[in-house]
């Protein structure tokens, strides 16, 4: 068994623990991951996962340590949360030193995004398929496939702006709303109003909600809440964005 | 003959349409490269449950559910196979049944009530089926995404199903 001093150990947890959180990870998820590494150590922390950090406290012969790691924002990238878990097995198969799992972290925090325009084109493409399937005519798709893309180009030249978050989903939406009712403007098809409907889905906050129920499930009733409000919230900026819209344009109502 | 091969076609090109929208959501959420065609095949083949049932008379919800239902199930052994975390595919493979539109029609019903003049009961009746409708259509996706969760409780899969077969086993 690999050998390291209980803060050392308590310090890698948090790290990791922050990482997995900022990623989209849910609590029942980060509490095994990091519980799996800790065992390797030889110890059994006690974890506390809260909204905006966590905190774990790890018991040692002669002293306990605890430390809390702040969670700054909450993203979703899948890639880092398949890596992590990837990393907590060899952790255990492996023996890895507290070193070698710092240098495979700092390998996987620099896993990059998709290009930007990959992006842009399959959300593109897939909001106009959500609006195929919903049974909107082939000018209606490009409407909404136009509309998402700017929308989604919106948000992410804003978020590069650190503008805050609910008033980025709010103009976003908005977007997505005055393009995609132009279609209706410019009567493209007896389903134009789908354009509206499907171009906003993006935005649809499925993850936070989704975290939250499993959380609720789970028994973390604190950061479940946390969750399923802020989803909440979401879904409110995203409501007010797409009516500002619809003003604009004066979709009939 | 032609109703049955209309309803075939129109079947795989909502089930196309589909994958289309599975994949861009899971390049939206960052999924690593080597799952984006499993990811796509799985969305196809949640909505081709869903709209199935739904041919035979179920209603949206129920279709869903069992739809979500399938897709977590599928997911489980795709997370085994590939050794990812089980959102990874179920999570982008749920996006096509989001129920976006009962979702607008429930918000454009709530702005007109607020503007009427008088007591709608043919609107208000629409709201209210509208929004239940997206609640539970929502509702039973997470559920179907959750699964692996529920079934689970607190062990990995890995514990569960054994080692990968070698076949898999990249890197």
């Amino acid at each position: 068994m690999s050998t390291a001093s209980a803060r050392e150990v308590a310090r890698l947890l948090i790290d990791i623990g922050v990482l997995l959180l900022k990623s989209g990870a849910h609590t029942e998820r980060t509490i095994r991951n990091l519980k799996r590494v800790a065992a390797a150590f030889g110890y059994e922390p006690d974890i506390f996962v809260a909204f905006s950090g966590l905190t774990l406290t790890i018991h040692g012969d002669k002293q306990s340590t605890t430390l809390f790691g702040r969670v700054s924002a909450h993203g979703v990238h899948l890639s880092t949360l398949a890596a992590i878990s990837r990393l907590t097995w060899r952790v255990e198969s492996e023996r890895l030193s507290i070193a070698e799992i710092y240098q495979e972290l700092e390998v996987i925090k620099a896993l990059p995004h998709y290009p930007r325009w990959i992006i842009l084109l399959m959300i593109g493409l897939g909001c106009g398929a959500l609006a195929r399937i919903a049974g909107a005519e082939w000018l209606v798709v490009i409407a909404t496939v136009v509309a998402s893309s700017v929308a989604l180009s919106v948000r992410m030249q804003l978020t590069k702006w650190n503008v805050n978050f609910f008033l980025v989903v709010m103009a976003s939406a908005m977007t997505a709303t005055v393009l995609g009712g132009m279609a209706t403007s410019l009567h493209l098809g007896r389903s134009s109003d789908l354009a509206v409907a499907s171009s906003v889905l993006f935005l649809i906050p499925g993850v936070p909600l989704i975290n939250g129920i499993m959380d609720l499930i789970n028994g973390y009733m604190t950061i479940g809440l946390a969750r399923l409000v802020m989803g909440s919230a979401i879904s409110f900026s995203l409501s007010c964005g797409m009516l500002l819209g619809m003003q604009i344009v004066g979709v009939s109502i | 003959m032609s109703e049955w091969l209309n309803h075939l076609l129109s079947s795989g090109e909502t089930a196309a349409m589909a994958a289309m929208t599975a994949a861009a959501f899971a390049v939206f959420f960052s999924v690593p490269a080597r799952t984006l065609l499993a990811t796509a095949a799985l969305g196809a083949f949640g909505i081709t449950v869903k709209f199935s049932l739904m041919h035979i008379g179920w209603s949206v919800i129920e279709g869903s559910f069992i739809a979500s239902v399938c897709v977590g199930l599928c997911g489980m052994v795709l997370a085994w196979l590939y050794h990812t975390p089980t959102a990874v595919f179920s999570l982008p493979a749920v996006i096509p049944m989001v129920p976006g539109v009962f979702a607008y029609r429930t918000m454009l019903g709530v702005l007109e009530f607020t503007r009427a003049a008088k007591m709608d009961q043919a609107l208000l009746m629409n709201i209210i089926s509208n929004g239940l409708t997206t609640a539970f259509i929502l509702l039973c996706l997470a559920i179907g995404v959750a699964l692996p969760n529920l079934l689970m409780r607190g062990q990995s899969i890995r514990r569960v199903f054994g080692k990968r077969p070698l076949l898999m086993a990249n890197k």
